[in-house]
C-alpha cells in the first residue's frame, strides 16, 4: 500500500488534492459548528444548489475559469438568505428550500437548452457529486482555493468572541453593542465562500455533510463551544485526507468516500457519546 | 483539554488501522490481477502505465493529459478502457469512478486494419498501448496515441 501510495504521491494533482481538500474540510467544519448551532444545516445544500446553477450559467458563456462568477452569485444569495431571514416574508427552511429547488432545477434547465458539451449527464453528474474534480485541479485553482480558506480561518479566528456571541444570543450580543447584522452578513459570506470551496471536493449534493458531521461528532463528544470547534476541525482533516487517500487507493468516488467515513465516525463518536454520559449518570 | 487530545489521538489510530486493513485487501488483489495481467500484456516499455493505477487515479490523469497534452507527447501510454468508433477516428473510452463521465483518447492501431471487420466490437474492453503524439487537420491540433498495439481484454 505504501509503494503505491509513494508511487502515486509522483502526481502532482494528488498533492493538490490533498492540500485544498484539508483545508476546505478545515474551513467548513469552523463554520458548520455556528451553523448547526443557528440551525442553518440545511443552508450549505441551499447555497450549493446556488452554486450548480451559477456553473451552469458560467458554462453556457463558456467561461473557462467559473470560480469568481460562482462564488459572487453564492455570496449573493447566501446574503439574502440569512440577513433577511428574520424580516423576509418568506421565513427559514422555506425560503432555504424555495433557493435550492429553484437554483437546481433552473441550472439543469439551462444547460439542457444551451448544452456546451455533448457530455451533460457527464457534466450535471460531475457536479452533483464532485466525481474526480478535486483531482483535476490547476495550479490556479488550488492558488486561488488555498487563498481563500487561509482567508476564512484568519476571519475565523480574529472574530472567534463576535462568531460565538451571536451564535449564542443574538439578542444578548445586540443588547452588549455587538454589531449582529454585521457578524450575520460576514458568516453568510464565508460561509457562501466555504460552499464554492467545497463543491470541488464532494460536489454540490454532499457539501451538508462536509458541513454538519464534523459539528454534530464533536457534540456527541464534548460541550463547550470551543473543544467543539477543536474537534470538529481535526475530525474533519483526518477524515477528508483519509477519504482522498482511500478514494486513490481504492479507486472510490472522492466525495462519496469522504461521506462514507464521516458517517462511519459520527457512529463511533454517537456510541463513545453515548457511554460516556451513562457513566456519568 | 486532555480529553480533547486523548480523544483526538484515539480517533487517529482507529483511522488508521481502518486504512491499513482496507488497502492491505485491496494491494493482494491488486497484486494478483498485475501478475495475470503482466502475463498476458505486451512486452514493451511504458512511460505511463494507466493500467496499473485505480480508476481514480487512471481518469484524473487522462484528464491531466487533455488539459495539459504537450507535457505528454512522445511518452509510450498503456490504457485500459472500452472501444468506441466515430467517423473513422478510434478511440479508448475511460470512466471515472462514478461511471458518469468518459474520456476517449484517440488511436491509431499500427498495421494495416480495416472497420468493423478487424477491430472489436463496439464497448468491449481494450487495452492499449501505444506513443501519444500530436497532429495537424487544416490548422487545427489534435492528439493521439500513435503506432498503438491493441489486445482485447
Amino acid at each position: 500500500m505504501l509503494s503505491k501510495l509513494a508511487e502515486y504521491w509522483e502526481y502532482p494533482f494528488v498533492k493538490y488534492a490533498l492540500i485544498v481538500g484539508v483545508l476546505v474540510a478545515l474551513c467548513s467544519s469552523l463554520l458548520g459548528v455556528t451553523l448547526v448551532l443557528k440551525r442553518f444545516s440545511f443552508i450549505g445544500d441551499g447555497l450549493s444548489h446556488v452554486a450548480f446553477g451559477a456553473m451552469a450559467i458560467a458554462s453556457i458563456f463558456n467561461i473557462t475559469n467559473d470560480m469568481p462568477i460562482v462564488i459572487v452569485i453564492t455570496v449573493l444569495s447566501a446574503v439574502l438568505l440569512l440577513r433577511g431571514g428574520q424580516n423576509a416574508k418568506i421565513k427559514g427552511d422555506a425560503a432555504v428550500a424555495m433557493i435550492s429547488v429553484g437554483a437546481l432545477a433552473v441550472g439543469y434547465l439551462l444547460l439542457n437548452l444551451f448544452a456546451p458539451s455533448g457530455n451533460l449527464a457527464g457534466d450535471v453528474c460531475s457536479t452533483l457529486f464532485g466525481s474526480t474534480s478535486i483531482l483535476t485541479l490547476s495550479k490556479f485553482d488550488v492558488a486561488f482555493s488555498a487563498g481563500l480558506s487561509l482567508l476564512v480561518i484568519v476571519i475565523f479566528i480574529l472574530f472567534y468572541q463576535k462568531i460565538f456571541c451571536v451564535t449564542f444570543d443574538e439578542n444578548f450580543a445586540r443588547a452588549t453593542g455587538t454589531k449582529a447584522s454585521l457578524y450575520n452578513l460576514l458568516i453568510a459570506i464565508v460561509i457562501a465562500v466555504i460552499i464554492v470551496l467545497a463543491m470541488n471536493l464532494v460536489g454540490s449534493l454532499l457539501i451538508s455533510a462536509l458541513v454538519i458531521f464534523p459539528a454534530l461528532s464533536a457534540m456527541r463528544l464534548f460541550k463547550s463551544f470551543r473543544s467543539v470547534t477543536v474537534f470538529a476541525a481535526v475530525y474533519s482533516v483526518l477524515t477528508a485526507a483519509l477519504g482522498i487517500l482511500v478514494s486513490i487507493l481504492a479507486g472510490t468516488p472522492v466525495g462519496s468516500t469522504i461521506v462514507g467515513i464521516e458517517i462511519v465516525t459520527f457512529a463511533c463518536c454517537f456510541i463513545i457519546g453515548s457511554v460516556g454520559m451513562k457513566k456519568a449518570a | 483539554m486532555k480529553k480533547i487530545i486523548a480523544v483526538i489521538l484515539a480517533f487517529t489510530f482507529v483511522l488508521l488501522c481502518s486504512s491499513c486493513k482496507g488497502s492491505e485487501k485491496g494491494e493482494t488483489a491488486a497484486e494478483k490481477n498485475t501478475s495475470a495481467k503482466a502475463a498476458e500484456a505486451v512486452q514493451t516499455a511504458v512511460d505511463i502505465d494507466l493500467t496499473k493505477m485505480s480508476s481514480t487515479m487512471v481518469y484524473s490523469e487522462v484528464s491531466n493529459i487533455m488539459s495539459e497534452p504537450d507535457k505528454y507527447v512522445g511518452k509510450t501510454i498503456r490504457a485500459k478502457g472500452s472501444f468506441s468508433e466515430n467517423e473513422g477516428y478510434y478511440f479508448i473510452v475511460i470512466n471515472d469512478a462514478t461511471a458518469c463521465c468518459q474520456k476517449g483518447l484517440e488511436f491509431i492501431w499500427a498495421g494495416d486494419h480495416s472497420f468493423p471487420a478487424d477491430y472489436p466490437e463496439e464497448w468491449s474492453e481494450i487495452e492499449v498501448s501505444g506513443t501519444f503524439e500530436s497532429y495537424f487537420e487544416g490548422t487545427k491540433q489534435y492528439y493521439h496515441i500513435n503506432n498503438a498495439q491493441l489486445t482485447t481484454v
